[in-house]
């Protein structure tokens, strides 16, 4: 790995991670607030996020088998803040009914 | 108030008072980095290090311990089993490490012998305190275990919290154990000291510490046992399963087989994931309430516990945890940047909130409040934000030159370390740690008077009202 690509790809690694909190924290506040302007902020963010995986693939030297891990990584981080919110929501509301 | 509720706020007492040596060692090292002269013969580099390094270890186990010896009697009804014997153990705590410190700063260093060994430093980082003091926290472990279990068995009762806690106490305490042993083959030496050092913190600590913010949160949100609980197995699932092995992400540079760098890269890049859930559950709790909460410190520092071990661990560690970028970044100060920003969401905000927390009802207040603690917050992450911004530019100006450019060399190693980008991050690193020092201040003189404030502020009102 040369110099450059050495600091290109940890940014872009930041990038990803810091993308994928910034999805998920707009996504969380979107629904708290039932405001849609922020769910479709947390989509851009998702969508950057995807950027971040395409520029991953392609600009840097990273073996195919950790770039087919950030591929994966960036599907799932995709689901984690629906999910977790359906989850946290279900167990709240059931244990209101308890 | 419980015997274990006072000694709960004599442990958070000696964790702040360490939080502000390991806050003076800090700046003491960072000035070092940019005038490498100070204090030359005097008061050495690594001395300052030790200190700032163990006092870290030290406050937030203190901290961590006073968490549970506050919260246990609450949960399980009744006054700490062996209370009196945890009593004595922890003036002798605080008396060991008292000594300790004595000698770290006015004896320093010992030739290669066992009397160093027993008496001066083991010599292995982070455990660095002679061999005499380390057998006196096994001992204190030991004891916060016999209380632990021994309360429970008492109580006959066995919560979820305490079932996650005790289960945890079993590694905490047997890989401390792994602070002994001086091999003298390095390679194994550091295979195992590792085990100690990520175990504790990315395992045995991360478990800990979800089991005391799972009982703040019921304390400080009213957040149902029935959700704590099943959260908390959760989070310490995902926690475990991505945080043991990635214990191969440290096995760099020491002779370890190349397959660990595979496997640590692969568990630590699924860290961040459950820390995500972190922060979405964090913005759930902190919606059901409305943002409203009767102890506000506490709560604004449960979120930044949050936020801060999502962008400490998660985001900084995913920036040098695979194995291309961290055969380079090891051990510079990129991993300083990450260790700092990481120690200090994971761990440093959690114990914080519940100080505030066991302060608001040991002075029998309805509520906490006011402006102190919003500045010791902002000055505090501030500081450690900037702190870690200002590593992270040293730490990849000496991976660029030091490592990638310059092959590792010592030749490479001073011109990095002259690097204008290395000094330039050194000195964004010590302004911010001067930021971060003035926070320490602000939160101690919040933490001595809050209650009192609030009650003059009380008064005034009543005054005021009375007056009209």
């Amino acid at each position: 790995m040369s110099p450059q690509d050495l600091i290109r790809t940890s940014l872009l690694l930041g990038a990803f991670v810091l993308l994928a909190g910034s999805y998920g924290l707009l996504y969380s506040v979107g629904l708290l607030l039932d405001r849609p302007a922020l769910l479709l902020a947390s989509h851009v963010s998702f969508a950057l996020q995807c950027l971040v995986t395409s520029a991953i693939i392609l600009l840097t030297p990273l073996t195919p088998w950790w770039k087919l891990l950030i591929v994966a990584s960036c599907a799932i981080y995709f689901r984690i803040p629906p999910v977790t919110w359906r989850y946290l929501h279900q167990i709240h509301e059931r244990s209101g009914e308890d | 108030m419980y015997r274990s509720q006072q000694l709960a706020l004599k442990y958070f007492a000696a964790a702040i008072v360490l939080f502000g040596i390991m806050t003076v060692a800090g700046i003491l090292s960072s000035i070092y980095y940019v005038r490498p002269g100070f204090l030359l013969n005097t008061f050495h580099f690594s001395t300052a290090k030790i200190l700032h390094i163990d006092t870290l270890v030290i406050w937030l186990l203190m901290g961590f311990f006073g968490a549970v010896y506050w919260f246990l009697p609450s949960e399980l009804g009744r006054e700490v089993e062996g209370i009196a014997l945890a009593e004595v153990f922890f003036y002798i705590f605080c008396a060991a490490v008292a000594v300790v410190a004595v000698v770290f700063i006015f004896v320093q260093y010992g030739g290669s012998s066992e009397f160093s060994l027993w008496f001066i430093n083991q010599g292995r980082k982070y455990v660095e305190a002679p061999r005499w003091a380390a057998i006196g926290v096994v001992a204190v472990v030991a004891v916060f275990m016999y209380n632990v279990i021994g309360t429970a068995l008492k109580a006959g009762k066995i919560t979820g919290v305490v079932g996650v806690l005790i289960v945890d106490l079993v590694p905490l305490f047997a890989l401390y154990l792994d602070a002994f042993p001086a091999l003298t083959n390095m390679s194994q030496d550091l295979f195992w000291w590792w085990w100690l050092v990520h175990l504790w913190v990315e395992a045995t600590w991360e478990v800990l510490i979800a089991c005391i913010m799972a009982l703040a949160l019921m304390q400080l949100l009213g957040t149902s046992r029935w959700v704590v609980e099943i959260w908390l197995y959760v989070e310490v699932a995902l926690v475990l399963g991505t945080g043991v092995l990635g214990l191969g992400h440290h096995y760099f540079w020491i002779g370890t087989p190349a397959y660990w760098l595979g496997i640590g890269g692969f568990f630590s890049a699924l860290e961040p994931l459950p820390l995500l859930g972190m922060v979405v559950h964090a913005i759930y709790d902190a919606g059901t309430q409305h943002l409203k909460t009767t102890n506000r410190p506490a709560f604004y520092w449960v979120l930044a516990e949050a936020f801060g071990n999502f962008i400490g661990a998660g985001v900084w560690g995913f920036m040098m945890t695979l194995p291309q970028i961290n055969l380079f970044a090891h051990g510079t100060q990129w991993t300083v940047s990450h260790g700092h920003f990481a120690f200090w969401g994971a761990y440093g905000c959690g114990v914080l909130a519940v100080i505030y927390l066991a302060l608001e009802k040991a002075r029998g207040l309805g509520g906490l409040d006011g402006n102190a603690w919003k500045w010791s917050f902002a000055l505090l992450n501030i500081g450690v934000a900037g702190m870690a911004g200002g590593l992270l530019v040293s730490g990849m100006a000496q991976a660029f030159y030091e490592r990638a450019i310059g092959g590792s060399t010592l030749g490479a190693f001073l011109a990095a370390q002259r690097n204008v980008w290395f000094m330039d991050g050194m000195y964004a690193r010590l302004l911010f740690g001067l930021l971060f020092a003035a926070g320490y201040f602000v939160l101690v003189y919040d933490l001595l008077t809050i209650g009192e404030r609030h009650t003059e502020a009380e008064l005034e009102t009543r005054a005021a009202a009375a007056g009209s």
